[in-house]
């Protein structure tokens, strides 16, 4: 059995055989080194570059955030104005809801030695002019849209009234 | 040398065990303390990393409530009648006043704010709680007088900004306008009514704040702005308002009234101009703005006012025309006692006129113009009992206005089929009914916009945030009498100011202006137990309600108005000498305001028909 083996074995190991002379072995690619001390050098100014970036990154976050504390600051400020103005403009409109109410403006006028009248007496218009009546009237009501009093509506005709009624004065 | 050698050699000896198993006790003391901490942090970060958040968001995170103003009442002409303003409410922490600086914050507190000794108590005993942390000190003050507190630096007093609501014009139309609470709701009155559009939606700040106040930056800051509630525009003229409450004021003492009320609208839109309530201060006898609506929430029987129903249905329905002559028996009220003697039997009941006379013969606008109880009887008998019942109630008697007023009265107007036949008579001249102020000057209102019933009106426009005006729709208005028969009863009504009851003293005479009107002269019910006359009070005394309803000018109406006087005394308990001449003073009012022409001269009374 373990002849048997052992011929096996021989059958798969490989077979040397003699190196070609035609073919070379690959050789590595050469390159030139830098120095140590240029190495150095070139690590240390990376870290250099490094160190300032990272430095003025730095920096930079803290100018950002100094600016944000700033603009909050201001925003904060803006708000408490906002506020006041708010305040103000109530205040501005209740002096000027109080300046319009009729108990004061009567006030004032006392004040000023401003009565009312003690009777009023409508102007009459002209009859034979209804023309200049109806023109009067317009403009006095401030638009067209006044009714002028025709004759013919619900004025009472005294004299048929009386008649009715029997009314003797 | 030798001795270096030995004591390396002793160096590199081997360790006892002893000491590696002191070693490993350390190592695993600090495993079991690192996987400690690992655990601690796994737990901090993952199952109560939120109520760790919400820990610190609680301390940095502050929210401001933002009130949303009140909407404002505006007038017709846009002046503010009720409007939101910015307050301050002082409150305090009792648990941040120590000992003896309590009674240094009390004094200076009840003096700075002005307290009485009731007060002063009431915020003593709230101070000196040992368990709230939060007690009011006084609620909504002036910005100016919370300064002032402030500037005292009292311990454990704060202050935070609120609103409150103010009228400029003090009490001015206060009985329509209605009140707030102190949290802004409405209570009564338009402000009730209104209460959902005036109210508006408060909003917030959310934002996280350092210890020293200051906000933090890049923190939570959400912002939910107010939003304030829509204004509402009246159809009430404060001016005229105001120069109505005066005048009503005046002649309620002048007459020795309890109260009175005017309204005044608009004739052809139903425009509410006035609502005047004033009432008489028990204590002071002063006359004073009521804050009740009594021209809305009060019923009270018309008198002769109602005539104007009668006589209109009667010539509606044609029972009768101007010239139609009505036999009136002699009618005399006894001088004893006041109770009736002779006149015209209708059921059981005997009904007289207001003066005695004797057998005559009336037309209808006599009998309207000297406001005989008898001939309104018998034009009501010509048109028929259920008839006048509908009119009353196409007059718009017996439901409400459609103001929608809070707690507004439909009035006493009972059932017809219910109703005795003395009582029908009674109604024909306003006695058995109780209506409210506002049913009877649109009742009158009918005859002045051509027999068109239009319903009055409070509200004229709401206005939203963006400033978008929106009009209340027309008032419902319903045609009740021809043209040509509110024509005939606007000259009917014309004779009662030129040559009738309000014509004596030129009681209803607004200068340049033709008039018609109505006057009314009511018993007011008492209701004594024991007392037959349900009129007569426990001494047996009548109370009478003087009531004056027309309108101006009467050839083209502009403006109609009710004034109602609650039991003048004296000669002044008649509508002619107690409400008329009120009626014309705030017509003169009314039509200036208004800027109505006067009347053509042939319009008003002739010069001679003056009593």
């Amino acid at each position: 059995m373990n002849v048997r083996r052992q011929e096996v074995a021989a059958a798969r190991a490989p077979k040397h055989s003699a190196p070609s002379r035609s073919v070379d072995p690959p050789k590595p690619k050469l390159r030139v080194v830098p120095t140590l001390r240029a190495r150095r050098r070139r690590a240390s100014a990376v870290g250099l570059v490094g160190c300032t970036l990272a430095f003025g990154f730095l920096i930079g976050l803290t100018a950002f955030q100094a600016q944000l504390a700033q603009n909050q600051i201001m925003v904060d400020q803006v708000a408490r104005d906002l506020r006041a103005e708010q305040l103000k403009f109530d205040h501005s409109r209740l002096q000027v809801a109080e300046l319009q109410a009729p108990n004061i403006i009567l006030a004032r006028a006392r004040k000023l030695n401003m009565h009312p009248a003690a009777a009023t007496n409508p102007l009459s218009y002209i009859p034979s002019s209804p023309e200049i009546v109806t023109e009067v009237l317009i403009a006095a009501s401030g638009g067209p849209q006044v009714q002028v009093p025709s004759a013919s509506s619900t004025r009472p005709d005294w004299a048929a009234y009386k008649q009715i009624t029997g009314e003797t004065k | 040398m030798t001795s270096t050698a030995a004591a390396v050699r002793l160096a590199r000896a081997p360790r006892p065990a002893r000491t590696r198993r002191r070693l490993v006790s350390v190592y695993v003391v600090f495993a079991l303390m690192f996987l400690a901490i690992v655990v601690r942090v796994g737990l901090v970060q993952t199952t109560q990393a939120a109520a760790f958040v919400n820990d610190g968001e609680s301390k940095r995170l502050h929210t401001t409530k933002l009130p949303a103003g009140r909407g404002t009442i505006f007038d017709r002409s846009g002046v503010e009648m009720a409007m939101t303003v910015p307050a301050t409410t002082i409150w305090a922490d009792p648990r941040l006043i120590k000992g003896e600086a309590k009674e240094t914050v009390l004094a200076q507190l009840v003096q700075a704010l002005g307290m009485d000794a009731k007060e002063a108590q009431q915020l003593a005993t709230k101070l000196n709680s040992n368990t709230e942390g939060f007690v009011y000190v006084r609620r909504q003050v002036d910005d100016d007088l919370a300064e002032q507190v402030r500037q005292l630096h009292l311990p454990g007093v704060n202050f935070v900004a609120e609103s409150r609501r103010y009228t400029p014009a003090g009490d001015l139309a206060v009985s329509v306008l209605g009140s707030t609470d102190v949290d802004g709701k409405g209570t009564s009155g338009l402000e009730a009514q209104y209460n959902d559009t005036l109210t508006g939606k408060a909003g917030s700040i959310e934002r996280e704040f350092d210890l020293k106040g200051h906000s933090i930056p890049n923190g939570k800051d959400f912002t939910t702005p107010p939003l304030p509630g829509n204004d509402i525009f009246l159809t009430l003229d404060s001016r005229l308002q105001y120069a109505t409450d005066r005048l009503l004021e005046a002649r309620v003492i002048e007459t020795g009234a309890k109260g009175g009320f005017v309204i005044a609208i608009d004739s052809q839109t139903g425009d509410v101009l006035v609502m005047s309530n004033v009432r008489v201060d028990p204590g002071t006898k002063q006359a004073v703005v009521s804050t009740a609506n009594h021209s809305l929430v009060d019923a009270y029987e018309p008198g002769s006012v109602a005539k104007i129903i009668t006589a209109s249905a009667a010539l509606e329905e044609g029972a009768s025309d101007l010239e139609q002559t009505w036999d009136i028996p002699r009618s005399v009220v006894s001088q004893v006692d006041g109770s009736p003697s002779t006149g015209f039997k209708v059921d059981d009941r005997v009904i007289t006129d207001a003066e005695n006379h004797e057998a005559r013969q009336m037309n209808l606008p006599n009998i309207i113009a000297h406001s005989s109880n008898i001939g309104t009887v018998k034009l009501a008998q010509a048109v028929g009992a259920a008839k006048i019942n509908d009119y009353f109630h196409k007059f718009g008697f017996g439901s409400v206005s459609g103001l929608g007023f809070p707690n507004e009265t439909p009035g006493l107007f009972p059932k017809f089929e219910n109703i005795s036949k003395s009582r029908r008579a009674t109604m024909t001249f306003g006695q058995g009914i109780g209506v409210t102020g506002i049913q009877l000057v649109g009742a009158m209102n009918i005859i002045a916009n051509n027999g068109t019933y239009v319903a009055p009106r409070l509200v004229k426009s709401t206005m939203d945030l963006a400033g978008v005006e929106h009009l209340s729709p027309p008032s419902e208005t319903r045609q009740v009498l021809k043209p040509t028969t509110a024509a005939q009863m606007n000259q009917v009504l014309q004779g009662v100011v030129c040559f009738g009851t309000a014509s004596e003293k030129h009681a209803a005479d607004i200068n340049g202006y033709a008039v018609a009107g109505k006057t009314g002269t009511a018993f007011k019910a008492q209701n004594v137990k024991g007392q037959a006359d349900g009129y007569k009070d426990k001494l047996g005394q009548y109370h009478f309600v003087s009531s004056f309803a027309g309108f101006a000018p009467a050839e083209s109406p502009r403006v109609t108005i009710l004034v109602s006087l609650d039991e003048p005394q004296g000669e002044f308990r008649y509508g002619r000498s107690g409400a008329a001449p009120l009626f014309a003073q705030v017509g003169a009012e009314a039509l200036r305001a208004l800027k109505v022409p006067p009347s053509p001269p042939e319009a008003l009374c002739p010069p001679s028909s003056k009593k």
